[in-house]
């Protein structure tokens, strides 16, 4: 079977099974910033925007995406030109293995997207479907932070 | 991949949707928000009926009811205004413990309500509100969550049965309420979880309702507890007294990630929390 989706500001026509999951069909489409950690959403390192929700992509039927927008961390900057979000994470050292990272931005942006001037609590409730096991949180806190300013200040 | 899987459809409509089912004969599973049913595939699955688009994301508010839609997602229900106000803010705060923000974004109103697990958050708040189900099948019915959950809802559905929106009546001016979920941490599934509705007129209890999740392995209404409370004044004792009561009134099933000694005392503990907050505090 077929279906349509709109990857990062792009229509694609992709074929898939029945049983496929949207995270699998994502990373075999080239979206490889998408990562598979646990499989059972819990870790949040596969998240993507669903027509702008933020979501697990490993608990999504490919098939029951079709006709939907998604944004991944590749859609919002690139390494020439990184989304504020992106910098943020960099500047504030909020990155190690980076295996979480594109998650993490994800999350962030869907909540500064609904909130752009979050509290530290509303960041850690922003966040709360994403695990790090390397860099710890006070940094991906600041990161959020700090692109929260930067887009108040601009 | 799910390699069980063979089948997938979207149907236009209720009815389309309950003849998908019904060709399937057990075989083809309802997907809702995806969070269980692709995790937990049962084996003799082969294929999903997706209720995605049968316009059942809605929340609508009529005639003092309050009505649900059953694709609507957890994290809609917490961003509604009107079903943030409702009942002192109950659902609210039984939805913002739900999971994660990712998690939620998925989850459906539906899915959490049939899908119910020992530590599920929803249906305890549901349950000590004036809830009725609405369930699209072979026939239509409006059920009371409360005969709905005598048994596990999924064995109490058929497999072409759906459930459509979810309708609670507003309990009305006067009425406080309490939701304590107790996990490790606020993402983690509830250890244990209380939902208590009160109203107090003049120092007096004329109403209340007491549920529980994660005690057994289905929430329930603690009729009991509410009987030893309704129509009495309040007071620190009348607390007292129904938090000694709770854990006599109350039996606890085994639960791997608790003792049976701290399940009882957690019982006891969220119990005069829960009280306290609903019954001492007016404002
Ligand atoms: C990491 C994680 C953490 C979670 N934490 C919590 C938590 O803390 N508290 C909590 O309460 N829940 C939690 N959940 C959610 C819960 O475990 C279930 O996954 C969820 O409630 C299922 O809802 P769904 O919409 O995804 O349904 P699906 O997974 O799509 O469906 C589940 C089952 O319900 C049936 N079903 C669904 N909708 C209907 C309907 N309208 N009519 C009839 N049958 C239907 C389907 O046939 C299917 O068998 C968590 C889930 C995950 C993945
Ligand atoms: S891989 Fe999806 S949440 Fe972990
Ligand atoms: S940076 Fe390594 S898991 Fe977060």
């Amino acid at each position: 079977m077929h279906i349509h989706l709109t990857i990062n500001g792009q229509k694609k026509r992709i074929e898939v099974r029945p049983g496929d999951i949207l995270l699998d069909v994502l990373r075999k489409e080239g979206y490889q910033s998408i990562k598979k950690g646990c499989g059972l959403g819990e870790c949040g390192a596969c998240a993507v925007l669903l027509d702008n929700r933020p979501v697990n992509s490993c608990l999504v039927l490919a098939a029951d995406a079709d006709g939907s927008e998604i944004t991944t961390a590749e859609g919002l900057g690139t390494p020439d030109k990184p989304h504020f979000l992106q910098e943020a994470f960099v500047k504030a050292g909020a990155v190690q293995c980076g295996y979480c990272t594109p998650g993490m931005i994800i999350s962030a942006k869907a909540l500064l997207d609904r909130n752009p001037r979050p509290s530290t609590e509303e960041i850690k409730k922003g966040l709360d479907g994403n695990y790090c096991r390397c860099t710890g949180y006070v940094k991906i806190i600041d990161a959020v932070r700090q692109a929260a300013l930067k887009l108040k200040r601009s | 991949m799910l390699t069980n899987i063979k089948y997938y459809s979207c149907p236009q409509s209720i009815n389309e949707a309950v003849r998908e089912l019904t060709k399937g004969r057990g075989r083809y599973s309802i997907l809702a928000g995806g969070t269980s049913s692709l995790i937990h595939t049962h084996p003799r699955c082969l294929g999903f009926v997706s209720l995605k688009d049968l316009g059942l994301g809605y929340i609508r508010q009529a005639k003092g009811m309050l009505r649900i839609g059953a694709m609507t997602r957890i994290q809609e229900i917490l961003e509604d205004k009107r079903a943030g106000r409702l009942a002192g803010g109950l659902l609210y705060k039984a939805c913002s413990c739900l999971g994660s923000t990712l998690n939620r974004s998925l989850i459906t109103a539906g899915g959490n309500m049939t899908q119910i697990f020992r530590w599920s958050d929803f249906p305890v708040a549901l349950l000590v509100l004036d809830t009725k189900i609405t369930v699209a099948g072979p026939s239509r019915m409006t059920v009371p969550l409360i005969d709905l959950l005598k048994k596990h809802p999924k064995t109490k559905l058929k497999y072409n049965q759906i459930i459509t929106e979810i309708g609670i009546r507003d309990p009305g001016k006067g009425y406080r309420s309490e939701f304590i979920k107790f996990s490790r941490t606020n993402f983690d599934l509830a250890i244990l979880s209380i939902a208590v509705l009160a109203c107090v007129n003049q120092g007096r209890c004329t109403d209340i309702r007491i549920a529980y999740g994660a005690v057994q392995p289905l929430c329930f209404r603690a009729y009991g507890l509410e009987e030893l409370i309704k129509g009495q004044r309040i007071s620190e004792e009348l607390i007292q007294k129904a938090g000694e009561e709770s854990t006599r009134l109350i039996s606890c099933s085994r639960d791997l990630r608790v003792s049976p000694e701290y399940q009882r005392s957690l019982l006891k503990t969220l119990t005069l929390r829960a009280l306290k907050k609903v019954l001492l505090n007016p404002k």
